[in-house]
């Protein structure tokens, strides 16, 4: 992966209530910048995002992650 | 795509907000989800709140638009309600509901519509039926947009019309002065929308070039890649494979593999030995990270959160992340004795994870006590320790750190003696003590068994207790009744009282003490008498002068939807609650009130099961009040019973 100079650089807290759908966007996401080539989904236990046991049993986030797209 | 998109994905729930908080350092700009079924929620509120008191610039997404009841004329209301002239449409759907597919967007005059679930986009004419409302939705962002410069000021007045680009511009600058909320179309689980909200915020939004950062010194550190590297973490994790892992953001110049970085505060020096660019559990190695940039790396000695690691000399510290207060406290301990320490360590390693849980050992309440943001954030530390760290453990109801003083003027006195075989014993001290009370000036004029008594101050100690209150301690001895170098041990004897009153065993405070007489024996007399006679003396004196429980009160901070209102009210009413205000913001209904510790005990959980979990609040302790009679009476009862049982 190159370098990115600092001007081409965004950095993006998601924000908003429980199932207002941060963790699908964010999914999304990474699906348009091209890092992961199939969404998953939070129902199904396997987003990028809630990756630990406790969140996929819970089906939603309990950590905060940090991704990029 | 030419530029690095960091997202942080942040819990939804009140009792993790910690999430949101860390992130809030590092992110220059936020997106908040608002799902079309519900409109603003609380949850909505409550981060728009946090963002715009961490100064982060936020645009708007109005998700799930596919769903059956997905409601835009309500969603429209509810925005307008809760942040008033801010929210402006960039983008409205076409058919929102289960066959949602498109949208029009003023900003770029096109109607986007896709063709299936995959983000697959065709760019459109705006449908004929949807002119007048596209017309009319671009100039009010055109409207929007020129509010905020100047030149586009001028420029609308002349034209009536701004450039993509110019509009693009005009918002910018608003979305950053927090004054203005884009609000943009979505359906993030069949990706519509997605790449568009993208678009917009890395050619809108502001890249990390514009941020200073605060040190601990007050200087500001612009994030520049000509400059010395520092680095600032903002979150650790333990993750499988890896073990200990830092998240950073690099707060300026450049970071590289291999490089040597110093902790500024500690000393400690490091080895940047891997770096990575992070999505998830997904780990890619890096070169390098430059200013702005957000990563990860692992094997730090002491790489915990709200660490800065500098180049050397450079002596950068940022200030650290401002947690939020506590919400929820609760007693915990091992259930077997045996795994006390275990306990120990596994909490530690969980509150560095997450500086939201807070681990305390109170020497005062001999009891561990774990707080956080709500109960099912203790649950869920509850679910690690039994499940992660193999350690059984008990939750149970906190103690309250109750203070005793006293509220009139009492003097005692108490002869130490033993002399039976052997060293003897002798001390004899005679003690006043009365209660300091704020804006009551300063006597030394009492009567004394009767007698009216003007004490002669020799000399006096002033103590601001490590519990809050004071001890101010004064030898108005005379002829030489007791020898000044009993008096230490006379202070002595009264601070061990002091730091376990002699009603519930629990501090004293704002007491003032004159020893005024006493007697001594050439041979006899030592310390520990001292200790002994002052201690009794006090002891004596302090339960006839009119002894008081105090109890701490927290200043509480509802928010609640108004259909809630009624039930909070009620339920604060019973719980001691003295209502200070009333008000409404943004929608939502506000609740000010006193209200004792001692009430508050779980009170997250009653508010959400009151309202649905639709309400939040906040507490910070106010102060120390006395408790009323009956409580005071019962809390005496429970001391004598724990008393008797030990």
């Amino acid at each position: 992966m190159k370098s990115y100079s600092t001007k081409d650089i965004r950095n993006v807290v998601l924000l908003g209530s429980t199932k207002s759908g941060k963790t699908t966007l964010a999914e999304a996401m990474l699906y348009e910048g091209k890092v992961i080539d199939r969404r998953g989904t939070v129902e199904s236990k396997n987003t990028v995002s809630d990756n630990t046991e406790i969140e996929q049993m819970n089906q939603r986030s309990i950590f905060s992650t940090p991704l990029y797209a | 795509m030419d530029t690095k998109f960091n997202i942080i994905d942040t819990p939804g729930a009140d009792d993790f907000v910690g999430g949101a908080v860390s992130a809030f350092k590092v992110c220059e700009n936020g997106i908040l989800v608002i799902n079309a079924q519900q409109g603003v929620e609380v949850g909505t509120e409550i981060f728009a709140r946090y963002a715009e008191q961490y100064k982060v610039p936020v645009i708007i997404a109005v998700n799930q638009l596919d769903s059956e009841k997905a409601d835009w004329d309500t969603v429209q209301a509810s925005l307008k309600e809760a942040f008033g002239s801010k929210p402006i449409v960039v983008q409205f759907p076409v058919n929102p509901g289960t066959s949602f597919d498109g949208f029009v967007d003023v900003l770029k005059m096109k109607y986007y519509h896709f063709k299936d679930d995959n983000g697959t986009r065709e760019d459109l004419e705006i449908p004929a039926n949807l002119q007048d409302e596209a017309e009319l939705l671009r100039q009010a962002l055109i409207e929007k947009a020129a509010e905020y410069d100047d030149t586009l000021m001028e420029k609308f007045f002349e034209s009536g019309a701004l450039t993509e680009d110019e509009i693009r511009k005009g918002l910018g600058i608003g979305i950053r002065q927090g004054e203005v909320l884009p609000v943009f179309c979505l359906s993030a689980k069949k990706d519509i929308g997605v790449k568009r909200l993208m678009e917009f915020t890395i050619r809108t939004s502001a890249s990390p070039e514009i941020t200073k950062s605060l040190t601990k010194e007050g200087n500001e550190v612009e994030c520049k890649q000509n400059a010395p590297t520092s680095l600032f973490i903002y979150k650790t994790d333990v993750e499988p494979h890896l073990g200990e892992v830092s998240y950073f953001k690099v707060m300026s110049g450049e970071l590289d593999e291999g490089m040597d970085l110093e902790d500024a505060e500690t000393g400690n020096r490091e080895r940047i030995s891997t770096i990575y660019a992070v999505a998830g559990s997904k780990k890619e190695k890096v070169s390098d990270l430059n200013a702005g940039d957000i990563g990860c790396t692992v094997k730090l000695r002491a790489g915990k959160t709200n660490v800065t690691l500098s180049q050397p000399g450079t002596g950068i510290s940022y200030e650290n992340i401002k947690f939020p207060a506590s919400k929820y406290r609760t007693a915990i301990k091992a259930k077997v004795q045996a795994d006390e320490t275990k306990l120990g360590e596994a909490l530690a390693k969980i509150s560095a994870q997450d500086p939201t849980i807070v681990v305390d050992y109170s020497k005062e309440l001999k009891q561990t006590i774990l707080s956080g943001q709500g109960e099912q954030h203790i649950n869920v530390v509850k679910w690690r320790l039994q499940n992660e760290f193999k350690v059984e453990i008990e939750l149970f109801p906190p103690k309250i750190p109750y203070r005793e003083t006293i509220t009139k003027t009492a003097n005692a006195e108490y002869r130490h003696k033993k002399q039976s075989g052997g060293a003897g014993q002798f001390g004899e001290v005679h003690l006043l003590v009365c209660p300091i009370v704020e804006g009551v000036p300063f006597t030394n004029k009492f009567k004394i068994d009767g007698k009216d008594m003007v004490l002669n101050v020799k000399s006096q100690e002033s103590y601001n207790l490590d519990w809050g209150g004071k001890l101010e301690f004064y030898n108005c001895i005379v002829g030489g009744a007791i020898d000044a170098r009993f008096m230490p041990a006379i202070l002595k004897g009264v601070m061990d009282k002091m730091t376990e009153g002699p009603l519930t065993g629990s501090y004293a405070r704002d007491i003032r003490v004159f020893v005024y007489d006493g007697k001594m024996h050439p041979v006899d007399s030592n310390e520990i008498s001292f200790v002994l006679a002052a201690r009794n003396a006090f002891k004596e004196a302090f339960r006839n002068a009119g002894p008081k429980i105090m109890e701490p009160i927290y200043n509480l901070e509802v928010l609640t939807p108004s259909e809630y209102m009624g039930s909070c009210m009620s339920d604060l009413q019973n719980r001691r609650a003295i209502i200070e205000g009333m008000g409404s913001d943004k929608g939502f209904e506000i609740i000010k009130a006193r209200v004792p510790l001692a009430e508050l005990y779980r009170y997250s959980t009653a508010l959400s099961s009151l309202t649905s979990g639709s309400a939040t609040f906040t507490m910070t302790f106010a102060d120390y009040q006395p408790v009323p009679g009956d409580v005071q009476t019962k809390l005496l009862a429970d001391y004598a019973a724990q008393e008797a049982e030990e």
